[in-house]
């Protein structure tokens, strides 16, 4: 009993954490899908947030499904901005899977298996679920105990709602469930008629003070209105990958809590879109068709292309989003250069929305958004300076500034983030073309700096960073 | 122009009105009849659980008489009574699923998603639901 006592009730509030594109709250539009100039976090980038809307809107209605939408443009454009700004702008009913293109490198899964996996995840089935319950406040309970201690039992009880008041006879397993839940005169209860199930929200408010002293947990609620017996219909969404993981036996529903769904075999894909399609037909199951993302999409290669383009055609299919920020360059897996490192024939079936560079104004636009995302006040000149490293730089880098400054202005108890501050952490943390700087001067005295085969040509051409892009996007760093 | 802005205004208003309205008529309704409903059931428990003997005659209240009849008709009747208040629930819902829809057309917002679907079966509910965390 005593350690029953000891059980606290805390409140959780649930703190999200600031990330990069936390400050987006959607595509920014108005009614007929034109961009507002900076509005749910979005700013600039007018054309391709139109072109993202009307996408949205079509997969809203459901009328797409099985194609493919590029995003293209340079680094720090807003591309993943754009993708964050669909997914809200979908809300919650439409399925949206975000993957970066190297995440299906993985050692416990294949290829193929972590796309499909994807690809399922971003398909969602609703469904119905219809329930007839009885909801009402506990007048008077009786239950009738044989004096052998064994045996029927009989019970009676007064249910009642604002409007009405009924009696039911309990049989001897309701009357168990009613023990179970330790249902007195006063409770409000929900008991489930197909399933017979015994369920107690709270007291009620009218019976708040029958006693002095109540637990803890004791809750009132209002007594029910309207009828006892209540039709109850709620609509659920799942996703194909959600059954899938539930059908694949060997793993069972263990591994929807551990993340980790291993591989599954293509029979049970195979039922289930079978057993869903059968749903369709009879009118139990709609499909909803959602979005995948996919960042960084010149890290999928040729295998993951093909497999793509096949998968696309299947007749469940989500609109794939991508995004990359390569030119022409080689699609990986092959010796073929190509535009965005995506094959043609995979480039035929897309539609291409680009995103072009940020203008100075936008930038400071942006600055702003991201200081109110982070409690950060900041003084009027010193967002002008920040604005300047963002062009200078980059915008990302002046975004981590925003956090650093913000830090450094707390250190010294003010309010505001003023210029010196900025400086300070300007001077405090290196931005990549500063860094790369001091690299090149003081490369002899680094660990070493003589190994490669590159090595030689590469000093040659004086700068390894810049010689780089001259010999046009052929060289993926990342390659095997 | 402004005149005819806000009669068509008013118009939308008014008919928005209304449906809610009917909406909410409905609502009572069904309180009424879940009502009749729960006394019919009732009832039917005493009829079948007071004495076997079938000859037995019994009350029962039509509209304000009250008349004595054989206990096998009575249970009949009431019977037949709940397969039509049944009936006639059933059909007040499924034209509150419209009318509300129709409300929210009024009102600018898109409709319920999945007000048209059948509702799963309870065992392969079940099922999922024993599963998904979510549910």
């Amino acid at each position: 009993m005593a350690e029953a006592e000891k059980i606290e009730v805390r409140d959780i509030t649930r703190i999200e954490r600031i990330g990069a594109h936390s400050h987006i709250r959607g595509l920014g539009l108005d009614d007929v899908l034109e961009a507002r100039a900076v509005s749910q976090g979005m700013v600039g980038q007018k054309d391709a947030r139109r072109a993202a809307g009307v996408v949205t809107q079509m997969v809203r209605e459901g009328k797409i499904a099985g194609r493919c939408i590029l995003l293209a443009g340079e680094p720090s454009t807003g591309k993943t901005a754009i993708a964050v700004g669909m997914a809200q702008a979908l809300g919650t009913e439409t399925p949206f899977t975000s993957m970066s293109g190297s995440e299906i490198y993985s050692l416990e899964m294949s290829k193929t298996e972590a796309l499909s996996q994807a690809l399922r995840k971003s398909i969602g089935v609703r469904i119905k679920e219809e329930t007839e319950i009885i909801e009402g406040e506990v007048v008077e309970i009786q239950i009738e105990r044989p004096a052998t201690g064994t045996g029927q039992k009989m019970g009676k009880v007064t249910l009642k709602t604002t409007e009405m008041e009924t009696n039911y006879d309990l049989g001897n397993k309701i009357i168990e469930c009613f023990m179970k839940e330790k249902i007195h005169a006063g409770d409000v209860i929900t008991i489930d008629k197909a399933s017979g199930k015994v369920n107690k929200l709270g007291r009620s408010f009218t019976r708040a003070r029958d006693y002095d002293a109540t637990g803890a947990q004791a809750r009132f609620v209002q007594c029910p209105e309207g009828e006892l017996q209540k039709r109850k219909e709620v609509v659920h969404t799942v996703t194909l990958h959600e059954i899938d993981v539930i059908n694949s036996r060997t793993h069972g529903f263990l591994a929807l809590f551990s993340g980790d769904t291993g591989e599954i075999k293509q029979e049970v894909r195979d039922q289930i879109n079978n057993k869903v399609l059968e749903w369709r037909e009879e009118g139990k199951a709609e499909i909803n068709p959602g979005v995948l993302f996919i960042d960084e999409v010149h890290m999928l290669d040729i295998e993951c292309f093909s497999f793509l383009n096949r998968a696309l055609e299947s007749d469940m299919a989500p609109v794939v989003v991508m995004a990359t920020n390569r030119g022409i360059t080689r699609i990986r897996g092959t010796n073929y250069r190509s535009p965005h490192g995506i094959p043609i024939d995979l480039l035929d079936r897309m539609i291409i929305i680009r995103t072009v560079a940020y203008s100075e104004k936008e930038v400071k636009e942006i600055l702003k958004i991201r200081c109110e995302e982070e409690d950060c006040v900041m003084h009027p000149d010193a967002l002008t300076i920040l604005t300047r490293i963002a062009t200078d730089t980059s915008l990302r880098y002046a975004i981590q500034l925003i956090t650093t400054a913000n830090l450094v202005c707390r250190r010294r108890k003010a309010a505001e983030v003023n210029t010196e501050d900025v400086k300070k952490v300007y001077s405090l943390f290196l931005d990549e073309n500063r860094s790369s700087k001091i690299l090149k001067e003081y490369q002899d005295d680094y660990m070493f700096s003589e190994i490669t085969e590159h090595d030689g040509d590469e000093s040659v051409a004086g700068g390894g960073a810049k010689r780089r892009m001259e010999s046009s996007g052929d060289a993926q760093p990342m390659e095997h | 122009m402004a005149d005819s802005d806000l009669s068509k205004s008013i118009e939308i208003i008014t008919k928005t009105e209304e449906l809610a309205d009917k909406i909410l008529a409905n609502k009572h309704e069904l309180t009424i009849m879940d009502k009749r409903r729960q006394q019919t059931r009732e009832a039917l428990r005493i009829m079948m659980q007071k004495s076997q003997d079938q000859d037995e005659k019994v009350w029962i209240t039509l509209g304000s008489m009250l008349i004595k009849m054989p206990r096998n008709k009575a249970i009949e009747l009431l019977k037949k009574d709940q397969q039509q208040i049944e009936q006639q629930i059933n059909l007040i819902y499924s034209e509150q699923k419209i009318l509300v829809n129709k409300h929210r057309d009024m009102e600018f917002k898109s409709p319920f998603s999945g007000t048209n679907l059948k509702p799963l079966d309870q065992k392969e509910f079940a099922a999922l639901k024993s599963n998904l965390p979510l549910l």
